[in-house]
């Protein structure tokens, strides 16, 4: 299938284009080659699960074998694809947002100096995305996973010239990889005891001679670290605030959208080993649980406009993981879906806005927006109406359906539920805040709003806040994918009706914590201890400093004068010594050499006839 | 005679006939271009003269020579070395007012004297061919005697390589009185003192050798010599010299069955040892290129006599084929840098534009001959992907099957040590250009020419293709000596 084929190359080639020709092309021409790629992307996709559904009768999936990358061994790694509807929401996302980002992408960083850059790490951001998600075997999904790594590495330090960017793209990096090497880990023991790395034939196996306990509960632990890592949960959450250091558009594609959601589909994807180990399952809900509330209360307390959206994506992943956990697997890949579609919209929302009040990012510094941008505003809304699930929106549809599931699964329960509606109502009051204390109240800024300049910010919005309202009534086919929802009966039937009016009830809470009363009182961020703490996100930053940063910066001082240095210094001062003792032999003279000939030859006679 | 042993040795009689013709052209005019031309002509002849000698081997001509395939292989290779000494030769000696005529009859009797001791079965032949090599390159290093350390060079060179054969003389005739046979399957007396006399006279036999190939401690001359003599003449040295020294070096060992005596094994591994450490040790902070590649040299042939260390025949064919296959790189890497060093030195300037601090940024100025030097560096240093990694590989696969942890080891340092100025070069010649100076930029000196930097180039594409592709020689390269093959088998009841 050619468009299969060709899909994640598309980007690839773009990128390369971009990359190589760099401050040659122009603004237009540099837009019109990146959008050309994700959006070639994007028809193939579209192509790729129109097949699908036609082929998707049986329930089998599309492979599309490439070549043979290498032999492992007898076993033979492809460079494979393999389409089913997991990858079909997967691919239709990250090329579909990715493409309506790109667009916003094109006028935000149009002044930027770097613009070819920037644009050519984005196409090779949606390749290695693409490629992660379309991986037929694990090996190829790694491939992705460090590609999509690297990426946003790079664009979270892409104005690297301040150096607090260039800390938070290092501390992103660092953190994902221990992520990353548990990942690995896990691979390598999946390996040892399946033998391949192909993800069908795992999960065939899985059928007929499953994993032992003990394997499968170690083997879904190390991919679990790998997910916490890369999808920003407890307690590898810490970089994804920071994060927001990289522009918007970045934000909005990578650390909203598609590849902080990597773990989900990790986890997604390998379900059936996580079946045979209950206790990781029940893990992975506390894992969401725990992160869902927290990053809430952080986001409670927030000032930067970004930094609220983000600790809000962790907070959504979180409902996601909940909902793997809880084996509401439809759910919380529909989630990912909607969150993708109203969070991307937040972010650029806040992009369009960022620009506008000449990048200010504190919310105490806008206050009033409503009136003066309306249009924007009015999108805005419409992203955070779905990010509370208020009724009717793709959020709605998507974060209810997980709730529901909570009650009656074997892997959660009641707390769990009780915990997410707490987590539902947290999620409405800090987004009231945050639009109460942005769109209300006097204007604050210091300087006049700039005029909005270009079509290509407002359209992509348009779209996404459409998606947005009616996502959620996409037709995923997912069940086709995962085994049936665990629970048979419903609970008690005061659950749906306390779901869903635990948001209604945060929207309430917000407007008399934070609503502006008055024309004139400027409203002013908090200044008591829980405020402080909860603003520096519970305080994780700073315990793993001192427990990791501290001691490990402490080690490297005192071995700043490196004790294998001193090794390596002792041989080149061997060597250069015994040069200068050799040289001193050269001397040049007739006489000498001729001794050294004699000497030789005696020395010679000596050692054969002793 | 018959007419098979006549056309087994046709490459060297017309080589000998080549050179009575050389004096007669003399006679008849004085011209270099004339003389270059008929010198490079003999030689191509002598070159395919070796396509009859190839259909009949392992032939004894005469009691004094003996053809077989190993020393055919040797010797097309010194003729190719040869014909680009001539040819280099040719632009580094013209100049408007002397003709230097009988350089080219020097340089033709130095190659048939490696010839005759690549061939060479009996010690009489060695001693010939080792004298005229010698005493023709002694001849050839003084040539340009107006210039500064040419003639000490020379002076140095006689008094060495006199001393160093006479003591291998006086080898020989500790051997002919032990055993009273001077061919090199003589046959191993079987009293006690005779025995003792024998050992003494192969240990003094070898001095000769180890001298040539300047092997630690007979190296002293080396730096010297290759600086003072002219550049050609240090590329014969470097490659003709050195390829016919490790040929009858292997045939002596080899023949006459030494390997098989613990004593001799264990001098050889510790002159090999030796010879890697100090070779590099030496040229660590070299600037002179030609100094710091007579350092090299020692420790390559350090490296290469790994291949004698031999314990039982299965290593044989395979210890043959590493030792040709690692000379054979080292050469071609060898003549990509002095080649290029001939064309950018002349005749008549005082010394040789030899030192490669004077490199700097040359591959900005002129891409191709410096990414032509920096693969003969890699290729010298044995880096993979260059033919000298897998020289150095084959080097390697003979130590372990032979069991040599100790020159394993010295292989692994020396290799490491020569990394430090193989790399200084290449850094050099990678670093910024130089500002222009008062001084003449290095790419304008010499009389360079388009050939020089073809041939360069084409080494070069040998140099990665091997790297790459080693089979297309590796599998070339079969020696099965019958010789050596039955002195095998005979060595266990010789001793």
């Amino acid at each position: 299938m050619t468009a299969l084929t060709l899909l994640p190359f598309f980007p690839l080639f773009s990128f390369l284009v971009l990359i190589v020709l760099s401050k040659r092309l122009s603004w237009h021409i540099a837009t019109a080659v990146a959008l050309t790629g994700i959006g070639l992307s994007f028809i193939a996709s579209i192509v790729v699960i129109q097949s699908l559904n036609v082929s998707a009768s049986s329930g089998e999936g599309l492979t599309q074998s490439l070549w043979t990358w290498f032999m492992l061994g007898e076993h033979e790694v492809r460079f494979a694809f393999y389409v089913d509807q997991l990858t079909a929401v997967m691919i239709a996302v990250v090329s579909g947002v990715g493409f309506l980002i790109h667009g916003f992408a094109a006028a935000y960083m149009r002044d930027d100096e770097n613009y070819s850059r920037f644009m050519a790490y984005m196409n090779l951001f949606i390749c290695a995305m693409l490629l992660l998600v379309l991986a037929e075997n694990l090996v190829l999904l790694y491939l992705g996973w460090e590609g999509v790594g690297l990426c946003s590495f790079l664009l979270i330090g892409f104005w690297y010239k301040d150096p607090d960017n260039a800390i938070a793209a290092r501390k992103a990096f660092i953190v994902t990889r221990i992520g990353d090497t548990l990942l690995a880990l896990g691979l390598f023991y999946l390996f040892m005891e399946t033998n391949t790395l192909n993800i069908q034939e795992i999960l065939a196996q899985q059928q007929t001679s499953p994993l032992s306990d003990e394997a499968a509960w170690w083997i879904a632990l190390l991919l679990l670290g790998g997910a916490v890592g890369k999808s920003a949960q407890l307690p590898l959450h810490t970089w994804l605030p920071d994060a927001m250091a990289g522009p918007t558009p970045v934000s909005a594609l990578i650390h909203a959208a598609t590849m902080v959601t990597a773990g989900v589909y990790l986890i997604a994807r390998m379900q059936g080993v996580y079946l045979l180990a209950p206790e990781i399952l029940n893990l992975v809900a506390w894992v969401g649980c725990l992160t869902l509330l927290i990053a809430g209360i952080a986001a409670l307390a927030q000032e930067d406009i970004k930094r609220v959206l983000a600790y809000s994506t962790m907070s959504q992943i979180g409902y996601m993981m909940l909902g793997l956990g809880a084996g509401a697997n439809v759910a919380a890949v529909t989630h990912l879906m909607t969150h993708a579609f109203f969070k991307a919209l937040l972010f650029l929302g806040a992009g369009a806005i960022i620009l506008a009040v000449h990048h200010q990012q504190n919310i105490f510094k806008m206050g009033g927006l409503l009136k003066r941008m309306p249009l924007i505003s009015i999108l805005f809304l419409i992203g955070i109406a779905a990010l509370i699930a208020f009724p009717g929106t793709s959020g709605f549809v998507s974060k209810e359906a997980i709730i529901a599931e909570l009650w009656q699964s074997k892997t959660a329960g009641p707390v769990f539920w009780w915990l997410a509606v707490v987590g539902a109502f947290i999620t409405s009051v800090y987004s009231f805040r945050l639009v109460f204390i942005t769109f209300f109240g006097p204007y604050r800024a210091e300087h006049e709003l700039l005029p909005q300049r270009h079509g290509l910010i407002v359209l992509p919005l348009v779209i996404l806040a459409l998606l947005a309202l009616g996502g959620g009534y996409i037709p995923t086919h997912l069940e086709q994918v995962f085994s049936a929802p665990v629970a048979s009966q419903h609970g008690p039937a005061w659950l749906h009706t306390v779901a869903i009016i635990a948001p209604l009830l945060g929207i309430g809470v917000a407007y008399l914590l934070y609503f502006p009363k008055t024309e004139s009182s400027p409203a002013v961020p908090g200044t008591s201890s829980v405020y402080r703490f909860s603003h520096n996100g519970l305080g994780f930053d700073s315990t793993y400093n001192a427990l990791v940063v501290k001691p490990f910066v402490w080690l490297a001082n005192i071995n700043r004068k490196d004790v294998i240095d001193l090794l390596v210094q002792l041989i080149s001062w061997n060597t250069f010594t015994w040069h200068s003792a050799m040289k001193a032999a050269q001397s040049g003279r007739l006489r000498w050499y001729a001794a050294t000939l004699g000497l030789g030859t005696a020395l010679l006679l000596l050692g054969v006839i002793l | 005679m018959i007419v098979e042993q006549f056309i087994a040795i046709a490459p060297q009689l017309l080589l000998s006939l080549a050179i009575v013709m050389q004096l007669l052209l003399i006679a008849f005019k004085r011209s270099q271009h004339s003389i270059a031309f008929f010198t490079v002509s003999a030689i191509l002849l002598a070159l395919f003269a070796h396509y009859p000698a190839m259909t009949n081997v392992n032939l004894a001509v005469t009691p004094l020579l003996y053809v077989d395939v190993f020393s055919l292989t040797i010797n097309v290779l010194i003729l190719s070395c040869s014909l680009v000494a001539v040819w280099v030769s040719y632009g580094y000696l013209r100049s408007a007012v002397e003709c230097h005529d009988e350089y080219y009859v020097l340089l033709l009797l130095a190659v048939l004297g490696a010839n005759i001791l690549v061939l060479s079965n009996h010690f009489a032949a060695i001693f010939l061919g080792f004298e005229l090599l010698s005493l023709s390159l002694v001849g050839m290093i003084g040539y340009l005697h107006l210039r500064e350390h040419t003639l000490e060079a020379g002076f140095k060179y006689l008094i060495l390589s006199a001393t160093a054969s006479s003591i291998m003389l006086l080898g020989m005739a500790f051997v002919y009185g032990a055993t009273g046979d001077m061919s090199l399957a003589y046959q191993v007396p079987q009293q006690q003192d005779l025995q003792l006399l024998g050992q003494a006279g192969l240990v003094l036999i070898m001095v000769g050798f180890c001298f040539k190939l300047s092997l630690v401690p007979f190296h002293t001359w080396t730096p010297d010599v290759y600086q003072g003599a002219p550049m050609p003449v240090t590329l014969m040295l470097a490659t003709v010299s050195k390829a016919a020294m490790f040929a009858i070096f292997v045939k002596f060992w080899l023949v006459s069955a030494i390997f098989n005596q613990d004593s001799m094994q264990f001098l050889l591994v510790c002159i090999a040892i030796a010879s890697m450490l100090v070779g590099n040790l030496l040229a660590l902070t070299q600037q002179n290129i030609k100094r710091l590649l007579a350092y090299s040299s020692i420790a390559h042939m350090g490296y290469l006599i790994i291949v004698l260390a031999i314990q039982s025949q299965q290593s044989v064919a395979w210890a043959l084929k590493s030792g040709v296959f690692y000379i054979l790189v080292y050469i071609i890497a060898t003549l990509v840098i002095m080649i290029y060093l001939s064309g950018r030195s002349k005749a008549h300037a005082i010394t040789d534009n030899d030192d490669w601090r004077g490199w700097q940024g040359l591959i900005w100025q002129r891409p191709l001959q410096g990414s032509c030097l920096i693969l003969a560096l890699l290729s010298l240093a044995g880096i993979p992907l260059t033919a000298g990694f897998i020289g150095k590989f084959y080097l390697f696969t003979v130590a372990i099957e032979n069991q040599l942890w100790g020159a394993i080891s010295a292989l692994i340092i020396g290799s490491g040590i020569a990394l430090y100025y193989y790399l200084s070069i290449i850094f050099c010649i990678l670093a910024k250009p130089l500002e222009t100076t008062s001084q003449t930029p290095i790419d304008k000196v010499g009389n360079f020419t388009v050939s020089h930097a073809t041939v360069m180039g084409m080494l070069t594409v040998i140099i990665v293709a091997l790297g790459l592709f080693p089979d297309i020689l590796a599998s070339q390269l079969i020696f099965q000596s019958e010789q050596v093959t039955i002195i095998f088998n005979e060595a266990s009841q010789r001793f």
